[in-house]
């Protein structure tokens, strides 16, 4: 319970920021889920696949970077071994660079809901039965490195459909204290496009 | 928007599941001898089995050979929980650790045959880059890996393994692809120094084996050994195989709050080289260890070197694991000297004792891990003896 206050404390803290300022856009992206630290692997290893959807606030212009506040909802299947809602809330620093293209990094903060994808099973009456897997809260911390180019102008503004990479190195936990494995690392690998609506 | 969102969550969730529906045919059942019913204590045993089942145990296992020389196999439980499939002794379980046993015996099988010494050094048979790039390993005798004193990194323990072989489920390893985990590694000790228990020494004498045979192991055992016993429910996986196909489910409790979960995508790993890639019915696994003590498959002078035993170091000690041999692992219980070996993977733990004294074998294997089924497998073993012995 604590650790759900705890959470929505820190969203409604970077929402009423991001709420007095302009800017918003919007993305949707695929994501190649790792359950592994950073490495090769988390491109050349087996596909886990997910989906998010985006949200993101420019709070601050600089001369050569942008501060951008973030928020991303998604959900991942790891065959086998895991179902994951998550959300994540963050900060994005941004540096545009030549060719309209951004890079950008920011820490991340979020919430992890995880379910079992084959099932949960606990000894009830003197025998193992499968029960109702209602999910696992967990959090998520961590780091995210991304490069954005602008893919489509729209006609008549200055909007545009932009493509973006996004790559997540977050720490779930706790994960198994229990078990001495405190914590677990995941890579989100995110392909996706954003665009500004308002 | 909102109500989009939350639907997709939801049936993303449902959609993503992984339940098999496997019926009883799915789980392979090999022919027993109908010997089972036939022993006065069967009742007796079965309803033991059937009891520490209630305790707390997805599915058990067992076969016992009592002094007077009649066998008893029995299970309870389910193989498959979410299928609602009995657990049967036709079934075969994942024995793990206790397949070293078979590697031992296979390299004391070339010993007799003139072609291994176990005084040389595993350099004077093999080469290639693991034994360039695992430190020690060119340093180390025959001896010193069947006994676990060579000091070699564990691959097992980094948990860069443990990751690996739950990002990739059902990845086929070779062999050498499993000792790059033990790469750069600082051994644990010199070789011969002290003992630490490593999987490392078997993946490498299961390579000792197919070099100096020319087989592969999987093959080298069922023609040198399980097949001339006659024990056709014996296999031992290759990286072609898995041995999750007809195998009862493992279950592991990976949060630590005693709930489990289907594990057969972390224990695959195991299940190809020489440190415990063998799955059997009980029964069979007790007829190899019997008819190896008796001298039935290797030389008597060979038996002898598997036997020859060493006072483990006081933090190795544990559950009546006081000696190590080449090959078994030596238990000073209350009931006598017993010789075998346990297995534990994320999924199942055995254990296989035959004590030569008395004649008396416990063998059993439960197909789920957790901290309270490794406190109801102690007691269970504990009880079992008693009941043996104490009739």
């Amino acid at each position: 319970m604590k650790r759900q206050l705890l959470f929505c404390g820190i969203m409604l803290l970077v929402i009423s920021h991001a709420d007095a300022q302009q800017h918003w856009k919007f993305g949707v992206s695929t994501i190649k889920a790792s359950l592994f630290y950073p490495s090769i692997k988390n491109f050349s290893g087996p596909y886990h696949p997910g989906f998010s959807f985006l949200g993101e606030r420019l709070v601050k212009t600089r001369k050569n970077s942008n501060k951008i506040i973030s928020f991303e909802g998604g959900f991942y299947h790891h065959e086998y071994f895991q179902n994951g809602i998550f959300l994540l809330g963050g900060i994005n620093y941004e540096y545009p660079i030549k060719s309209k293209l951004k890079l950008s990094w920011g820490p991340r903060l979020g919430y992890l809901h995880t379910f079992s994808p084959t099932g949960k099973y606990q000894h009830i009456d003197g025998e193992f039965k499968q029960i109702k897997d209602w999910g696992r809260p967990t959090g998520l911390v961590g780091l995210a490195l991304g490069v954005e180019y602008p893919m489509i102008n729209i006609k008549d503004s200055q909007n545009s459909v932009d493509l973006f990479f996004n790559y997540q190195v977050l720490v779930e936990g706790p994960f198994a204290p229990g078990a001495g494995v405190p914590v677990i690392p995941h890579i989100f690998s995110s392909l996706g496009i954003k665009v500004k609506l308002f | 928007m909102k109500t989009f969102l939350l639907l997709l969550l939801v049936v993303s969730i449902i959609s993503c599941t992984n339940y098999e529906e496997l019926k009883p045919e799915d789980y392979t059942c090999f022919t027993l001898p109908a010997i089972a019913q036939d022993h006065p204590r069967a009742d007796e045993f079965q309803n033991f089995v059937n009891a520490k089942v209630r305790e707390g145990l997805p599915g058990l296992n067992m076969m016992v050979r009592t002094n007077d020389g009649r066998a008893w196999f029995g299970a309870a439980g389910k193989a498959d929980i979410h299928n609602n499939i009995t657990l049967s002794p036709c079934h075969r379980m994942i024995i793990a650790s206790v397949s070293k046993i078979a590697t031992a015996a296979a390299v004391f099988k070339l010993v007799d045959a003139g072609k291994i010494d176990i005084n040389n050094k595993l350099s004077d048979y093999l080469s290639g880059e693991y034994m360039d790039k695992i430190e020690n390993a060119k340093e180390v005798t025959i001896e010193q890996l069947l006994d676990h004193t060579s000091g070699l990194f564990d691959y097992l323990n980094p948990t860069k393994w443990e990751l690996t072989s739950i990002n990739e489920p059902y990845k086929s390893e070779s062999p050498a692809e499993k000792l790059k985990f033990a790469y750069g590694k600082s051994p644990d000790h010199a070789p011969g120094e002290t003992y630490a228990y490593s999987n490392t020494n078997y993946v490498l004498l299961g390579l000792l084996v197919e070099k100096v045979s020319g087989q592969t192991l999987a093959t080298f055992l069922a023609e040198q050994i399980f097949i001339p016993l006659g024990l056709n429910s014996v296999f031992v996986g290759d990286e072609q195989t898995h041995l999750r196909n007809g195998t009862p489910k493992g279950y592991l409790d990976i949060h630590g709050n005693e709930t489990l979960i289907e594990s057969e995508f972390w224990y695959h790993y195991d299940l190809a080289t020489g440190d415990g890639g063998i799955i059997t019915t009980m029964y069979d696994l007790g007829i190899f260890i019997e008819e190896l003590l008796a001298g039935n498959v290797i030389s008597s002078a060979s038996l002898a070197t598997m036997k020859d035993d060493f006072e483990l170091p006081e933090d190795w000690k544990g559950f009546y694991h006081e000696r190590n041999g080449h090959g078994f692992e030596i238990y000073e219980t209350p009931y006598g000297t017993a010789y075998g070996h346990t297995g534990a993977v994320y999924g199942f733990l055995t254990i296989a004792w035959h004590f030569p004294d008395s004649g008396v074998t416990i063998i059993h294997s439960i197909n789920g891990v957790s901290d309270k089924i490794f406190d109801i497998r102690e007691q269970l073993t504990d009880d079992l003896m008693k009941m043996v012995f104490e009739e």
